[in-house]
């Protein structure tokens, strides 16, 4: 393994005959933000929870250094009969972090939840509760953190507000990694692009070489990827 | 895994519908089943055909028996149904009852002869049931000749002491007059003081002597008839009230109440983790599945084992409100069963919850495969090899069984440990069969 924060190299995923990912390979430097791309069914979820340790890959290497991953899920993994300081304290608790309670209220914080912290979350707005989704992958101060499709649900603001949250993360050195079908916030938000088709890499690389190769500009990122993968 | 355990729990306790429901519903299912139970198995329905208008009460040689009060009798044990004897036919093939009793035309006057005795027939499908339809039938033939019995036999030692006394008496619908023995030996005495011929009143002291002798045999007579007629009588006692939770029913009503709930909450515990999402969380922890299905069946554990410690405390309440003796001093053994009922029937959820992976579809599934279990284990043991095997598989029938053991045997030791360890069996086998589909929950 290279100097990367997280890597894997030659991944393949097949759930039964179906390929997932075929011989995918990814490298997460400190200080990026990387955006996994890519039409529906391209692999992406997949290779963000292989990254994440949930899912196991049927072959390949992923490796990560002692570094801390948080992960979040696309759907709002939270327990939707407990409040947000709750949930944090639970998940802190099961991830044995030290001094639960005291994590928790920091992310709280952070996250701007302080407000609604005592409210059950089935009772929070769809955003509140992404914010809630995210402060636990914060959990614990992670080097790497892994979003799917984190804005998927958000207005414009809340996605401005979830990626000044996710920031702090690269400020303190790490890496942020996350997946969209928004190609605006990858040329808004990343500093390089993966970009999955059938399971394998169609592209690596900054989002400016990308642009280069699609033959767009900066504002209308969006032309230059649908112009992309329909050539593929 | 105690994390979890106390997160479910708070979980529940926060979903105070959920929780009502957990209680009420069991309770109700619990209770209907004990009713449905009980009615099905001591009061089997019996159609009743009488071709012969039997009167309420009935004469055989002068002798009254009161049918009708009999039949109220047994109307307490089983549900006589008259009807017409095509549509009695038709009900035994259709299953609508499971006997048949058919008092055929004639069957008074062959009574009345008392020279051939007539016959009540008896048509069944057969079964335990039918089996006991049979009991019940012959109970009834038999109390209807021990009282024509009886009857009979008090004419006939009435005839006896006429005889001895002489007189006027009832002897099979005719009046006879007879002279009767003492008053014959005062007649011979009154000739033997008249004769002074030895030799007549030798043949006439032969007389009285025969007489005397007669008397005293007919005086035996009565008391040994009743005898022959009774030798073995049963004196029946009740002691206690209602039998719903007099017996097994308790017993019945605490397992459902636990094994429905259990099953339910535990299908819907594990599949609710991929409901909520979390479960991509989750798995990632150290020992995630281990722990997650372990925490499935403690937590169910604890709750079946809260309600039915209620049930229990309830059912006992209740017995002692109708008189009869609730198991109190049992008590602490019943719970031990309940932990292990608990066991097996988070295990089993959690199995469910598994393998059906959504909330709804758990849910679902666990109700569906527990109700023909929770029916099966309602059969008495030995009535049904196959649904004996089958119950052995499911909590329900062991927890039952245990539970009815620990309560009411003389000696519960055994049944304790039987019960437990087949509970534990259990949990074990469908704890590693739901730690095995356990990763299908993360895809």
């Amino acid at each position: 393994m290279s100097d990367s924060l997280l890597e894997a190299r030659d991944v393949v995923k097949r759930f039964g005959r179906r390929s997932a990912l075929d011989r995918v390979s990814v490298e997460v430097h400190a200080g990026e933000t990387l955006a996994l791309v890519g039409p529906n069914g391209a692999g992406k979820t997949t290779l963000l929870a292989i990254l994440a340790g949930s899912l196991e890959p049927t072959a390949g290497e992923v490796g990560a250094g002692p570094e801390r991953i948080g992960f979040v899920p696309q759907r709002a993994a939270v327990y939707s009969q407990l409040t947000p300081r709750e949930n944090l304290q639970l998940f802190a608790r099961l991830e044995g972090l030290d001094g639960a309670v005291a994590a928790a209220g920091r992310v709280l914080e952070r996250a701007g939840l302080a407000e609604v912290a005592d409210l059950p979350c089935a009772a929070l707005s769809v955003g509140q509760r992404q914010r809630v989704n995210v402060a636990v992958g914060l959990l614990g101060e992670p080097h790497v953190l892994l979003l799917d499709e984190p804005t998927a649900a958000l207005d414009p603001r809340q996605r401005r507000r979830l990626f000044e949250l996710v920031g702090e993360v690269r400020e303190r050195g790490g890496a942020v990694v996350f997946t969209t079908q928004n190609v605006e916030e990858v040329s808004l938000h990343a500093d390089r692009l993966v970009l999955l088709a059938e399971g394998r890499v169609a592209f690596a690389g900054s989002v400016e070489a990308f642009l280069e190769r699609a033959g767009g500009v900066r504002e209308a990122f969006e032309d230059a990827f649908v112009r992309f993968v329909d050539a593929l | 895994m105690w994390r979890l355990v106390a997160k479910d729990l708070r979980v529940l306790w926060r979903s105070r519908v959920l929780v009502v429901a957990l209680v009420a519903y069991p309770l109700v299912f619990a209770a209907i089943v004990a009713a449905v139970a009980r009615e099905a198995g001591t009061r089997p329905r019996i159609a009743f055909v009488d071709a012969d208008h039997l009167p309420a009460v009935v004469e055989v040689g002068g002798a009254r028996v009161d049918y009708g009060a009999m039949l109220r009798d047994i109307r307490r044990r089983v549900n006589v149904v008259p009807m017409p004897l095509p549509r009695a036919r038709s009900e035994l093939a259709s299953g609508g009852v499971v006997g048949v009793v058919i008092v055929p035309a004639g069957f008074l006057a062959a009574l009345r002869t008392t020279v051939t005795p007539p016959a009540v027939q008896l048509e069944t499908r057969g079964g335990p049931v039918g089996d006991r339809v049979v009991r019940e039938v012959q109970a009834f033939v038999y109390t209807l000749n021990s009282s024509l019995q009886r009857e009979l036999l008090a004419q006939n030692v009435s005839y006896l002491q006429t005889l001895v006394r002489g007189g006027t008496t009832d002897v099979l619908g005719r009046k006879v007059t007879v002279l009767g023995l003492d008053r014959t030996a005062a007649i011979v005495q009154q000739e033997r003081a008249r004769t002074t011929d030895p030799a007549a009143r030798a043949r006439l002291d032969d007389v009285l002597g025969f007489a005397h002798d007669a008397t005293a045999a007919l005086g035996l007579a009565a008391p040994a008839l009743r005898a022959v007629a009774h030798p073995v009588t049963l004196h029946e006692v009740r002691r206690g009230g209602g039998d719903l939770l007099s017996n097994r029913g308790l017993a019945v009503v605490i397992a459902v109440a636990a094994v429905l709930a259990g099953v339910l909450l535990g299908a819907g515990a594990l599949a609710s983790e991929r409901e909520e999402g979390v479960i991509g969380r989750l798995v990632r922890l150290p020992r995630a599945l281990d722990r997650l299905v372990a925490a499935t069946i403690v937590f169910v554990t604890l709750v079946t084992f809260a309600i039915g410690a209620i049930v229990a405390v309830a059912g006992c309440a209740l017995a002692d409100l109708t008189g009869a003796s609730a198991p109190w001093a049992r008590l602490p053994a019943a719970l031990v069963v309940l932990l292990a009922a608990g066991a097996a029937t988070g295990a089993v959820g959690a199995f469910v919850g598994a393998l059906v992976r959504d909330l709804a579809g758990a849910a679902f599934v666990a109700l569906a495969a527990a109700l023909p279990f929770l029916l099966a284990g309602l059969v008495p043991g030995g009535a049904a090899p196959v649904l004996d095997a089958a119950g052995a598989v499911f909590p329900f029938a062991p927890a039952t069984h245990a539970l009815a053991g620990v309560l009411y045997d003389a000696g519960p030791g055994g049944t304790l440990v039987r019960g437990v360890v087949h509970l534990g069996l259990l949990a074990l086998a469908f704890g590693g069969g739901a730690r095995l589909l356990a990763p299908r929950l993360a895809r």
